[in-house]
């Protein structure tokens, strides 16, 4: 069962793992949108560290998901915006499908980078790192819990899903509207209720806003090792691309 | 030589509390537990019971004067208070929150300042004492009911607390998990209070059983003699589960 694997202990200091995320999607934003191949060159450095850490297709794909109703929207609005325009005969549709490209690629490579740099994705040490590199600790505090907020809405919304389903309901028409959102009222306070028990069991536990990791913030080799390539391949494809214009 | 006496683990006097829509909940209570003891709170649903348990950490703060092991909950003594005051909650899945167990217990050593060696320590031990060691890494959706409810009795004993406080501990554990965690409870060194309903469980675990009704402590004893009352059970919303006759109280 994945829950037995036991992950290897992250060697890295969270700091190195966002300040790597920052630098790659600030350069690739930065690289002039004249040709494709920088973006390519770029995918490869997310590739390389997805590879390394193990990245499991499926929480890559879960990831990507997020980029569908991004690039959804914008082809929406940039597709009416060129039908309004098209008259003036300013755009063409060349250039429009390019900048969508571009908008794609870039957007696409952030999302890797995140499953790339930020590993797998322990919550708390984000938050730990967010915090060693200044976020103040009242934001870091509204994420963590937002998080778990998040997945117990998620755990409630199923059980609320069960029994309903469990006594024959099944969405089928516009009647049945009424009863999602008595449904969706009734997960809300469901999920509130309990988001308030948790939050006690925190407390009597000593919570005391944020969460202590075993884990204290230390600089090592490992963070040089993999900062150097993370920074350094980006900015220089980001150069290589310049050059060649 | 006199010795001086211990201070209580519990001493509340004159508690009485309503929730914010109005509804009240406790009523005068007054209530001593002697450091060592192991007291059952009796009642029916809505008797009170988990409130009062609340109140024992400073959750929930009423009228009336509440010290447990010396320190009265007042929000200067809380920090202090939670971590010699365990609370095992009624539904695991309110207590179960982190990525995995084994952070899940360490959520408390790490609250409390425990250097990383230490919280680890103690986490092995912990889950080692509940036979839990081998679901370290694993999510606690994914623990069965009975593994869930280990698990939150193994996050508070990894805070090593003076007084363990737990809500309705016997609820959906099968006969084998009810057993072995009377079995566990009987082996702690830490006063126990039990909030149930369970009179065969709370015979098996406590030797002093005190009954609330209504917000109001009604009976306080022996659980062999307050168990053997049947009217006083009956006239408080209890009963003797099918098939259970408990012993008679001595004399």
């Amino acid at each position: 069962m994945d829950g037995d694997r036991r992950l290897p202990a992250d060697p890295l200091d969270p700091r190195a793992r966002l300040i790597a995320l920052l630098g790659f999607v600030v350069v690739v934003v930065a690289t002039p949108p004249r040709a494709a191949w920088p973006f390519l060159a770029y995918a490869l450095v997310p590739a390389f560290f997805i590879g390394y850490e193990r990245v499991s297709p499926r929480a890559l794909a879960r990831r990507l998901l997020f980029l569908g109703p991004l690039l959804l929207t914008v082809v929406g609005t940039r597709l009416l915006w060129f039908l309004l325009q098209h008259d003036s005969g300013q755009p063409t549709l060349q250039n429009e499908v390019w900048l969508l490209a571009v908008l794609g690629m870039r957007s696409g490579l952030a999302v890797l980078a995140v499953a790339a740099f930020m590993g797998h994705g322990d919550i708390n040490r984000l938050a730990q790192g967010l915090r060693g590199l200044g976020v103040p600790a009242i934001l870091t505090g509204v994420m963590e819990q937002a998080y778990r907020y998040w997945r117990l809405l998620w755990r409630e919304l199923g059980l609320l899903r069960d029994a309903a389903g469990a006594r024959g309901f099944r969405p089928r028409h516009l009647g049945d509207t009424v009863t999602l959102g008595r449904l969706t009222g009734s997960l809300l306070l469901r999920s509130l209720q309990r988001a308030e028990r948790v939050h006690h069991a925190m407390l009597g536990r000593g919570f005391a806003g944020t969460f202590p990791t075993s884990h204290p913030l230390r600089w090592s080799r490992y963070d040089a090792l993999f900062l150097l390539p993370a920074l350094i391949l980006p900015a220089a494809i980001c150069a290589a691309s310049h050059l060649v214009e | 030589m006199t010795r001086a006496p211990a201070v209580p683990a519990v001493d509340i006097s004159h508690l009485s509390f309503r929730y914010p829509d109005g509804t009240p909940a406790l009523d005068d209570i007054c209530l001593t537990i002697q450091p060592g003891e192991s007291v059952a709170l009796l009642g029916p649903n809505g008797a009170g019971k988990t409130t009062l348990a609340l109140h024992l950490n400073g959750l929930l703060r009423g009228q009336g004067r509440v010290a447990v092991l010396g320190l009265q909950t007042v929000p200067a003594n809380l920090g202090a208070l939670r971590q010699r005051v365990g609370l095992v909650f009624q539904d695991p899945d309110d207590q179960l929150f982190m990525n995995t167990l084994g952070d899940d217990v360490a959520f408390g050593p790490r609250n409390m300042g425990l250097e990383p060696e230490e919280v680890e320590r103690r986490v092995a031990e912990s889950l080692e004492l509940l036979g839990l060691d081998r679901l370290r890494n694993r999510p606690p959706h994914r623990l069965s009911y009975g593994q869930k409810r280990r698990a939150t009795l193994a996050g508070v004993l990894a805070m090593k607390p003076d007084l363990l406080v737990l809500d309705e501990p016997s609820g959906n554990l099968d006969p084998v998990g009810r057993r072995r965690l009377a079995e566990l409870l009987a082996q702690l060194d830490c006063t126990l209070l039990v909030v149930t309903h369970d009179l065969p469980y709370a015979l098996q675990t406590c030797r002093r059983a005190v009954i609330l009704n209504g917000g109001r402590a009604v009976a306080d004893g022996p659980t062999t003699r307050i168990l053997a009352d049947r009217h006083l059970l009956e006239a408080n919303g209890l009963e003797w589960p099918f098939g259970f006759t408990p012993p008679a109280p001595p004399g």
